[in-house]
């Protein structure tokens, strides 16, 4: 079981005014009413795309 | 940025002329053919290129060249082109002249070689705008502008109002359809593909592998086959062998009867039987007092006190044969279902077509009708008819014969385990064990939970475990000590040479058995590690066949979800944007055409509607030319005023008003002396009322009545445009 999107940088990031922000935002909204298995499959998903905006933006390790 | 010149050379009407520009209204007035339209396509023409050369080169002339130079804050951008060769120079340099970045190579307007490729992109970071289709939609007005059709242009224009560069998230959604559709053919989100994928293919394995036929196929090779033939040959052998031993020891016994063996030599070997027993008794006594207590806890655990050592390996190997067993029953199983399942040929139809043209042959032959053609037609009905039903019949019995050699497959493999079954059945007999599968299941588990008692028990070398041993001796041990007593005897009956040669004959033979009776059991041991290791490595590869196919479905799963909130997030990104947009066009929209239409909407292919009498919503299309050009204008100050990069470019309008009356010319006027309040916006036209207009409103102008505005004064001299006009 993770818990990304309990992290407060996930947090942070949902308010932030663009594309990424809007992503975050509206997985935090259908994390709440998934269930434990759903909420797995959205975090892992969440995780690959801010992965791939990473690599968009060049910030990727 | 602005649009600080634009210098032409050869350029339709203008030999070598420079036109200079300043931040806000910029006033170009001349009447029809001065060159206001040319000038205002030189700019396109310049960043972009263009196919219609013909308007642009001066008849006679070897060139045509324009060059911009744009300025923002800190830095210059110097673009030259030349247009018969699309030959383009860019340099961008800073405040004391260091070159920023620079560009110099053939630039199309539709090429798409890798340099044309660094020039939009380098245009792109500067400018914002990377094609003409854009320029026009957004920086450019003319007599009948160009609309916001086309998904390509939609979809620009959506990435320039919402900030996020679409195109990024187009190659985000790419990338994770491509590792989709590398995984699964299924589509959720439309036709699914034709080609089978790595899940696809994963499941057809899994589901041949469970059906047996790789089982079968993997197992019954020809090695063991092979190996299976050669121990049949030697069980028989043994078999014989074995009864010519038992024969020859009842020969000599039946001789020694005959009294060739001495009373005096009897007596011995009594002597020495008794001895050995005496001696097997005292040793019983001595470890009688050690193994009282663990023979109690045997007893109490259900196990008897005679087991042999041998045991745990004799009930391991059974559990082995089980579980064969029982894997053979389900793909026999299924082998019965799909036998089953294979339907008989329904004869009935051809019977049916046969007895139904039959009937219609011999009514057209007693009617008018025409007998040959029914004749034929019948004929053919029935010939297809039987010529489907013998087809139906062949599939059949190609199915069954498939059926039938899977069966005989599995049948060779379950005789082998039968036979290892039964081998075994034998060996649990002579060691005084149950033979039925469920007693021995019984006592594995007793052995396995008391495996620590037992342990204790056999390495407690007491006599019982000792006479328990010698009693529960296995064939050739028996043997052993036949020979034993053969020798034995051959000692005591020197005299009888006739006795001792046979005596010799049947220690030899008794050797030879034994050699074969443990070659056998090699050989039964090779046959049956060769399966379970066929069997083990078909589990490994069913086990991690399952296993990718969980990680499959996993990562199905997460790209789907990946795919559908990346797109669900740009569209709601875009949205709320686009009502900014939607917000700005509308009060510009109403303020031009004085409050008649106060709302204006663009779908998500950024099409415009008006709302009128506040209830319905109608395509702009529908409307006069003038509301069209007043929308389209709108539409463009709004979008320079939101759009998110925050850019500021020069907005141009060749003759905007023409189609607009007086009303609207005058709001409309309004409108772009607030638009280019912080920006550039260049306005052409003949109107001579624009330029009075420019004299008081203090616009910059540039006449093309037939000459440049030479000698511009400095930019911020308020008095600069109605001194020219005067």
């Amino acid at each position: 079981m993770t818990y990304l999107l309990d992290d407060a940088e996930i947090k942070a990031l949902a308010r932030e005014e663009s594309v990424r922000g809007t992503l975050v935002q509206l997985a935090l909204n259908q994390a709440a009413e998934a269930d434990d298995q759903e909420r797995e499959i959205l975090e892992e998903a969440l995780q690959l795309l801010l992965q791939q905006f990473r690599v968009i933006e060049g910030t990727a390790p | 940025m602005i649009l600080r010149s634009v210098e032409l050379e050869n350029f339709g009407r203008f030999h070598a002329q420079t036109f200079e520009f300043r931040r806000g209204i910029n006033l170009v007035i001349g009447p029809n053919e001065a060159g206001k339209s040319t000038l205002a396509e030189a700019i396109p023409a310049v960043l972009f290129g263009s196919t219609r050369l013909e308007r642009f080169k001066p008849w006679g002339r070897n060139s045509c060249i324009a060059g911009l130079v744009f300025e923002e804050q800190g830095r210059t951008v110097h673009l030259k082109r030349n247009l018969l060769t699309d030959e383009v120079q860019l340099v961008e340099r800073d405040d004391l002249y260091h070159s920023l970045s620079k560009f110099e190579g053939k630039v199309p307007l539709k090429g798409r070689t890798a340099a044309c490729r660094e020039y939009r992109d380098l245009l792109n970071g500067l400018l914002g705008l990377e094609d003409e289709s854009l320029f026009r939609a957004t920086c450019f007005f003319g007599h009948y502008p160009q609309e916001w059709t086309g998904d390509d242009l939609s979809r620009k224009l959506r990435t320039l109002v919402s900030g996020s560069a679409e195109t990024d998230y187009a190659q985000i959604l790419d990338q994770l359809l491509e590792e989709h559709f590398q995984l699964t053919r299924s589509s959720p989100w439309g036709r699914d593909k034709k080609r089978d994928r790595e899940y696809e293919n994963l499941c057809g394995q899994l589901e041949g592998l469970e059906a047996g036929d790789m089982t079968v196929a993997m197992v019954e090779n020809d090695a063991s086959s092979e190996l299976h033939q050669h121990i049949d040959a030697l069980t028989e052998e043994l078999s014989r062998d074995r009864q010519e031993y038992q024969k020859g020891v009842r020969y000599i016994d039946h001789v020694r009867q005959q009294g060739t063996i001495e009373p005096a030599d009897q007596e011995t070997e009594q002597e020495t039987e008794q001895e050995t027993e005496q001696a097997g008794i005292q040793t019983v006594q001595r470890g009688d007092s050690e193994a009282c207590d663990l023979r109690a806890k045997l007893a109490a655990a259900g196990l008897p006190d005679n087991l042999s050592c041998e045991v745990p390996g004799l009930l391991a190997e059974a559990e082995q044969i089980r579980q064969n067993m029982a894997k053979l029953q389900q793909p026999l199983s299924m082998l019965n279902q799909r036998e089953k399942r294979i339907a008989p040929v329904p004869w009935f139809l051809p019977l049916g077509i046969t007895a139904l043209g039959t009937l219609l042959t011999v009514a057209a032959w007693v009617t008018p009708f025409s007998s040959v053609l029914v004749t034929v037609a019948a004929s053919l009905g029935v010939a297809a008819g039987w010529g489907w039903g013998v087809w139906r019949h062949f599939q059949r019995q190609k199915i069954l014969e498939v059926c039938r050699q899977e069966r005989n497959k599995l049948e060779q493999k379950r005789a082998v385990a039968q036979a290892l079954q039964s081998d075994l059945s034998e060996r649990c007999e002579a060691l005084g064990l149950p033979s039925s599968a469920i007693d021995l299941v019984r006592l594995q588990k007793k052995v396995k939970d008391h495996r620590d008692l037992l342990d204790l028990w056999w390495n407690n070398e007491s006599p019982p475990a000792g006479r328990v041993k010698a009693e529960a001796v296995s064939e050739s041990q028996s043997q052993d000590v036949i020979q034993e007593a053969v020798v034995a005897t051959t000692a005591s009956s020197e005299d009888s040479a006739e006795l001792t040669q046979m005596q010799a004959r049947l220690v030899e033979f008794a050797d030879q058995l034994r050699e074969k009776e443990q070659t056998l059991t090699d050989m039964k041991q090779q046959l049956q590690d060769s399966v379970s290791a066929g069997e083990t490595s078909i589990d490994v590869s069913v086990v991690t066949l399952q296993r990718r196919k969980l990680e499959l479905e996993r990562r199905i799963l997460v790209l789907r979800q990946a795919v559908d909130l990346l797109a669900a997030a740009v569209d709601e990104y875009s949205k709320s944007h686009l009502s900014r947009l939607n917000k700005e066009v509308s009060r510009m929209f109403s303020q031009l055409t004085d409050g008649r239409y106060t709302a204006v909407r663009l779908d998500d292919n950024m099409m415009p509607s008006i709302q009128i009498d506040g209830r319905s919503w109608r395509p702009v299309d529908r409307f006069s030319r003038g509301t069209f050009d007043a929308l389209y204008l709108s539409l463009r100050i709004a979008l320079a005023k939101v759009r998110s990069d925050g850019r500021i470019l020069p907005l141009m309008l060749d003759d905007p008003f023409v189609h607009l009356d007086q009303r609207r010319l005058s709001k409309a006027l309004n409108l772009i002396d607030l638009a280019a309040s912080d920006g550039q916006l260049i306005l052409l036209s003949h109107n001579q009322d624009l330029g009075k207009r420019a004299a008081r409103e203090r616009w910059h102008v540039v006449s093309l009545d037939g000459a440049s505005d030479e000698a511009l004064p400095e930019e911020g001299e308020d008095h600069v445009g109605q001194l020219h006009l005067l």
